[in-house]
């Protein structure tokens, strides 16, 4: 305890001693044009052109995975935890007998992540009542659609024009559900299914 | 840029193209090629690596020894069972470590033996094995054997390809061909059953928004991938309202319950879920009860022995998943077919049963049995002939030596002549998966290798 209120004061000392840098101005950029490709080399074949191909859309990683959800619910990085043997289930190598993660969408994984959903959305909601409303991550706001496009900004980025679409299935979802007698209801229905939808699992 | 072939790559070519003429025979093509519908297959597994000596090939150790032959049979370190000695059924013979019980069940099997496995790692062997091709490094290469049929016969039933405890790999294939990988009979019911009473208001809206796709979805989905997301989502939910459960369900208090815990011993597994026993019991239940067109299941572990566990443990853990082997072989055997009158669910089953390799045929210094590229193979079922032994080991050494593809004698000093015929090979797993899938009517040419002929009923 001591310790840590020793490393606190150095921190704090840390924090009010240190004389404020204006931060560098950012390089300018030099526009780049390529007016030809170089030769190859004899007996490669000719490039059509510069453009490299992105990789392919991936799952996210059970680490990734734990990672996002800490994120999403602005918890302390590692409080989400998934049980060891359900991360090896759920495709996570030993090392033993598995060194590769598999990254398909199986049928078991997405059976596992719906009922992580649940688990996690009514925990979130919960812990969401309790929390100064400037943290809370389902009802920060007063309006619904406000609340709404929150939530699909911190489980999917997306926002502004990109989140237009989403906003109508939101609401319909959010209203079908909160027929539900449970508090919350609309808002834990449109956390579990943004937590299975394909805009938060794949990148 | 100038040409560099040469005559002697001319020669070269026209070698080949005469090879494939030669070859015509023996290579299956695509367009015959009709997958069979009712067929299913067993895919046991025994990890670790398997001594041979100990099961499928077996020498008698009265007329053999390290000095003349390179080979111990170490019989003698393992109490009882070694005295049990190498057994025979029909031309079959099994060494102490095959349990008695699958000794009345071998007449329906056949063993290939001096199966060449190209490696002494576990992980390449093991893919090897389950995709019939080479892994790359470690990674493996293409699809599991198991998810190729699925996609080749369609999405016919509820979990097409069950893997329990087994890896699996489906590359490129139809997402219904995709394994529902499970490590135990736990994992099995979290599967198949619902996680907790979830509101019907709020699972209901759930399930409206998950059936539908938003652009960026519909974006990312350029490989496939969020369209076997959402139809792996409604896969999970379809194992929940068919009620599959109630298959797996060990505790349940029927007679048909009650006999199946007697025939797979499951008391033996005490509360370990991935238990041999247990594993078994899965995948034939998943088998005779239609709920899967192909099984993947570790049925024995805990063979890699290198030092004295050898003579502590390999022959018990290998027995014991030979015994499991026995109980799912003679479950299937005992089911009527529900589709064919008069055959069995075996009749319809083709069945392999493999490890990544077998164990040196001499002990290292601490008396272990290290990795060993030759291996065997024990198959059965529908589409292989029974009491068949196909292929062999060198007498010294043990080392794999070519087979004849027609007759499956195995020859010890292949010519030439033979061995540019191609009828004469080394086999290896691809041989061997060629062969159970052309026996189904399977497409079997990406594995660009023949089928054993001697072996297709």
């Amino acid at each position: 305890m001591r310790t840590t209120l020793a490393l606190v004061a150095l921190a704090l000392a840390g924090c009010t001693t240190t004389t404020e840098v204006p931060p560098p101005p950012p390089p300018e950029s030099l526009p780049v044009t390529i007016d030809a490709l170089p030769p190859m080399p004899d007996g490669h074949p000719d490039l059509p052109g510069l453009a490299v191909p992105s990789p392919a859309p991936r799952r996210l990683s059970i680490e990734q995975l734990q990672s996002s959800l800490d994120a999403i619910g602005e918890l302390p990085p590692g409080t989400v935890q998934l049980p060891a043997d359900l991360k090896v289930t759920l495709g996570q190598p030993d090392y033993l007998r598995v060194t590769e993660e598999n990254l398909e969408p199986t049928p078991l994984f997405m059976k596992f992540l719906g009922d992580i959903a649940v688990s996690a959305c009514n925990s979130l909601s919960d812990y969401d009542v309790v929390r100064p409303a400037g943290e809370r991550v389902m009802t920060r706001f007063p309006t619904r659609d406000e609340n709404l496009r929150f939530m699909l900004l911190r489980f999917t980025a997306l926002e502004g024009a990109a989140a237009d679409g989403y906003l109508p299935r939101l609401q319909a979802l959010y209203d079908a559900a909160s027929a539900s007698p449970r508090p919350r209801a609309g808002y834990e229905a449109v956390c579990m299914a943004l937590i299975t939808s394909p805009e938060f699992l794949v990148y | 840029m100038a040409s560099r072939n040469s005559r002697r790559d001319l020669l070269k070519a026209a070698a080949g193209i005469g090879a494939g003429l030669m070859l015509g025979g023996l290579f299956p093509s695509r367009a015959q090629a009709a997958p069979q519908p009712r067929r299913r297959f067993l895919f046991a597994y025994f990890d670790g690596g398997w001594d041979l000596l100990l099961g499928l090939d077996p020498r008698n150790p009265a007329t053999t020894n390290a000095q003349t032959h390179l080979i111990e049979t170490g019989y003698g370190q393992l109490g009882a069972r070694g005295q049990r000695g190498v057994r025979s059924v029909g031309a079959l013979q099994f060494g102490p470590a095959v349990h008695p019980d699958f000794l009345q069940v071998a007449s329906r099997c056949s063993v290939i033996q001096g199966v060449s496995m190209d490696t002494a790692s576990h992980e390449v062997g093991r893919r090897y094995f389950l995709t019939g091709r080479f892994p790359r490094g470690i990674t493996a290469v293409g699809s599991s054997t198991a998810s190729e049929v699925v996609a080749q016969q369609g999405d016919l039933t509820p979990i097409p390809h069950l893997s329990v405890n087994v890896e699996a790999y489906a590359t490129g294939l139809p997402s219904f061909a995709s394994a529902l990988s499970v490590g135990s009979l736990t994992d099995l019911f979290v599967a198949l059953r619902p996680f907790s009473n979830l509101d019907p208001a709020i699972e209901a809206a759930v399930k409206s928004y998950q059936d539908g796709t938003g652009c960026a979805g519909t974006q990312a989905d350029a490989k496939g991938l969020v369209t076997n997301l959402q139809r792996s989502i409604q896969r999970s939910r379809s194992y929940i309202t068919s009620q599959l459960d109630r298959i797996f369900d060990l505790t349940r208090m029927d007679p048909e319950m009650d006999a199946l815990r007697a025939r797979y011993d499951t008391a033996a597994a005490g509360q370990d879920p991935t238990a041999p026993e247990i594993l078994g019991f899965i995948g034939a239940q998943a088998l005779k009860e239609g709920v899967s067109q192909a099984v993947s299941v570790r049925v024995a572990n805990r063979l890699d022995t290198h030092g004295q566990d050898w003579a502590s443990d390999q022959a018990p853990n290998q027995e014991r998943g030979w015994k499991v082997l026995a109980a799912m072989l003679k479950d299937l055997s005992e089911t009527p077919s529900k589709d064919a009158p008069g055959k069995t669910v075996l009749d319809e089953t083709t069945v392999v049963a493999f490890s990544e390799f077998g164990r040196t045929p001499l002990f290292n210094s601490i008396r272990g049995r290290d990795h060993f590229v030759g291996n065997s193979v024990l198959v059965a079922g529908a589409g292989v002939k029974p009491g068949l032994v196909i292929g062999k080991s060198a007498e010294v050494g043990m080392m794999p030596v070519e087979t004849d593809l027609m007759t499956g004698q195995g020859v010890d000093h292949a010519t030439q002549e033979q061995k540019d015929s191609g009828a004469v090979q080394i086999l290896t797993p691809k041989h061997v998966l060629a062969t159970v899938l052309e026996a189904g009517g399977f497409d079997a040419s990406y594995l660009r290798t023949p089928a054993i002929r001697a072996l297709l009923a």
